[in-house]
């Protein structure tokens, strides 16, 4: 095996305490960073993403080959100079005024970054104006608005209204997410995307870098990724 | 038309699937709607026993003194961070208890960790007098929440747990084994204090699927869940578990350890159609739609939303007529009284209804 397929089995995997050595391998080995990373982790996390879509794995293998990679990353990144496609895009995330759950919010985080974003982690319960403040960043292409409750949807709704009215608005997307959030409920606010599931949102953030324009996604209005099927036995 | 029988004969038949003069329904609310209600029916801000004279419940829960409790109770510190017995905090300022304080973030502390005492002194006042009271003529249950994995979540934080748990680490089934231990002493504890019938909770689910694979849910959680269990059927009492989201791959094994009656049942996670196979094996705690229908729908939504969930799980089958989640703050007064004068039409229920 190879010491970038050896690195991919590892993020794969999840093996955190072996993706450091695996990494410095294939820097000593004179892989180029940029192959180290998108071959090595970005590919790997691909994987790992169909895999969770299949039902072959489950969140806590999904979490732990993103921590895998992430951890990896931290040992590439001086290696890999800022043209190189480290950032794709930038994104920031945060959860809801009134809503404290922040697993979805980091899974989220952690499937977008796998796919080369930078993304800034707002924390939960985030006031309205910290996300508008947040998107006036130049660079920031999306913006993801995640709540878990019912009760917490007008805090969404008010969140993408502010968003909406942002000077900034044509310059990037709004995605919305959540257990009770529904694709209706995302039409209905104005957000831009709907994803089901963090794999979903890390697919649909890839799609969105790779179509510079979005001109698909704006005449879609709302994309819908369906997510994991559901499974019986 | 007189009912034929007291409401704790009626649901201990639900849970057991034998004949019943109506099907049972029971309303909980979350600990916010809980003033909402309490202030709409002009009674004082102490929680769902002060509904009881209005509410046709038959389920009355026996809370432990710790930080669930006391909310359940609305007895506020004025703090937002409110600890248990096990060194955990919860923010207490939703609409339920989020666990934000996890003692064993750190994992170097387990090994030193001082397990909490399920006999402690004054752990279940607060239970024993609710058996007192209501013991006759409501079914009384155990409040075993955070009952293993939430525990070590609660414990460890989410993140680590997930970890943990992806890696079957050696300290977290050293901790579910001690908890599992616990777990059982509380339910020897509330037994002995004489309640009618266990309900313990973990949300194994989440909206699109499994927390965890199924096959690490038997291998971790179902062995462990098995022995809490059997020290109540040992004794002859039925036991609900409550979980949230989408847990049907588990549920034959949920009746194969000898689960009763299956909470909440919230049918965006796990549809009518495909639950109705489990009918007269298991005893449905739920059902109806509150992050759709409860919340936004209008009167004649939220009545045929409980006819399709009666007319699908009930009569006869088992059926604890309720609601998806409970009853949160989003829901207006009005649709809560639609789903009252729904219930009442249909299942024959006497909620009071003041307009």
């Amino acid at each position: 095996m190879s010491k970038i397929n050896f690195l991919q089995k590892i993020v794969e995997n999840g093996e955190m305490d072996q993706v450091v050595a695996a990494v410095q391998v294939c820097l000593t080995e004179k892989i180029p960073p940029i192959d180290i990373l998108n071959i090595g982790m970005i590919e790997a996390m691909t994987l790992v993403g169909q895999k969770f879509q299949h039902n072959e794995i489950f969140v806590p293998e999904m979490l732990l080959a993103a921590k895998t990679m992430k951890k990896g990353v931290e040992i590439l990144k001086p290696y890999l100079c800022s043209k190189s496609g480290l950032t794709t895009g930038k994104m920031v995330m945060g959860t809801v005024h009134g809503d404290l759950h922040d697993i979805g919010k980091n899974l989220v985080i952690m499937m977008v970054e796998a796919t080369g974003y930078e993304v800034i982690d707002l924390g939960i319960d985030v006031p309205v104006q910290r996300f508008v403040d947040a998107a006036s960043d130049p660079a920031v292409t999306l913006v993801g608005v995640s709540a878990l409750l019912t009760t917490t949807l007008p805090a969404m709704q008010e969140t993408v209204a502010a968003l909406n009215a942002s000077p900034r608005r044509e310059a990037f997307k709004i995605m919305v997410g959540g257990a009770s959030v529904t694709r209706e409920f995302a039409r209905e606010i104005g957000a831009d995307i709907y994803t089901t599931d963090a794999v979903s949102a890390g697919l649909v953030a890839k799609e969105l870098e790779a179509d510079g324009d979005f001109d698909s996604f704006q005449n879609n209005n709302v994309i819908i990724k369906t997510g994991k099927e559901r499974i019986l036995k | 038309m007189k009912d034929e029988m007291t409401r704790k004969e009626r649901l201990l038949a639900a849970m057991r699937r034998q004949p019943q003069d109506r099907v049972p329904t029971q309303l909980d609310f979350s600990p916010r709607m809980l003033d909402v209600v309490c202030r709409h029916y002009g009674a004082p801000l102490k929680g769902e026993e002060e509904l009881l004279p209005f509410m046709d419940n038959h389920l009355v829960y026996g809370f432990i003194n710790d930080a669930f409790g006391m909310q359940r109770k609305r007895m506020l510190s004025g703090n937002r961070v409110q600890y248990d017995n096990w060194g955990c905090g919860f923010d207490i300022t939703q609409e339920g208890t989020t666990p934000v304080v996890h003692p064993l973030e750190d994992e170097s502390k387990i090994s030193s960790y001082e397990f909490p005492d399920p006999n402690a002194p004054g752990l279940l006042d607060w239970a024993e007098a609710a058996i007192q009271k209501y013991k006759d003529d409501y079914v009384v249950a155990s409040y075993q929440v955070f009952c293993l994995i939430e525990r070590v979540s609660a414990l460890r934080g989410f993140e680590n747990f997930l970890c943990d748990l992806a890696l079957e680490e050696d300290y977290l089934i050293e901790l579910l084994d001690k908890i599992t231990d616990y777990q059982c002493g509380m339910a020897k504890r509330y037994m002995r204090a004489g309640v009618s019938c266990g309900r313990v909770g973990d949300d194994y689910g989440t909206q699109n699927g499994m927390l965890m694979h199924p096959n690490v849910w038997r291998k971790l959680i179902k062995p462990r869940l098995a022995k809490i269990v059997a020290t109540y059927k040992n004794e002859g009492l039925p036991v609900i578990l409550h979980s949230c989201g989408d847990i049907r791959p588990i549920i034959p094994d949920l009746i194969e350890i000898g689960i009763d009656v299956l909470n909440n049942v919230q049918p965006e996670a796990m549809p009518r159609e495909d639950l109705v196979q489990y009918r007269g094996k298991i005893t449905f705690y739920g059902g109806i739609s509150t992050q759709q229908v409860l919340p936004k729908g209008t009167e004649e939504d939220i009545y045929n939303e409980v006819k399709a969930c009666y007319d699908a799980y009930g009569p006869g089958n088992g059926l604890l007529l309720s609601t998806g989640i409970s009853v949160m703050s989003d829901v207006p007064l009005q649709n809560l009284n639609a789903l009252l004068r729904a219930f009442n039409e249909v299942a024959g229920a006497n909620y009071q209804i003041i307009e």
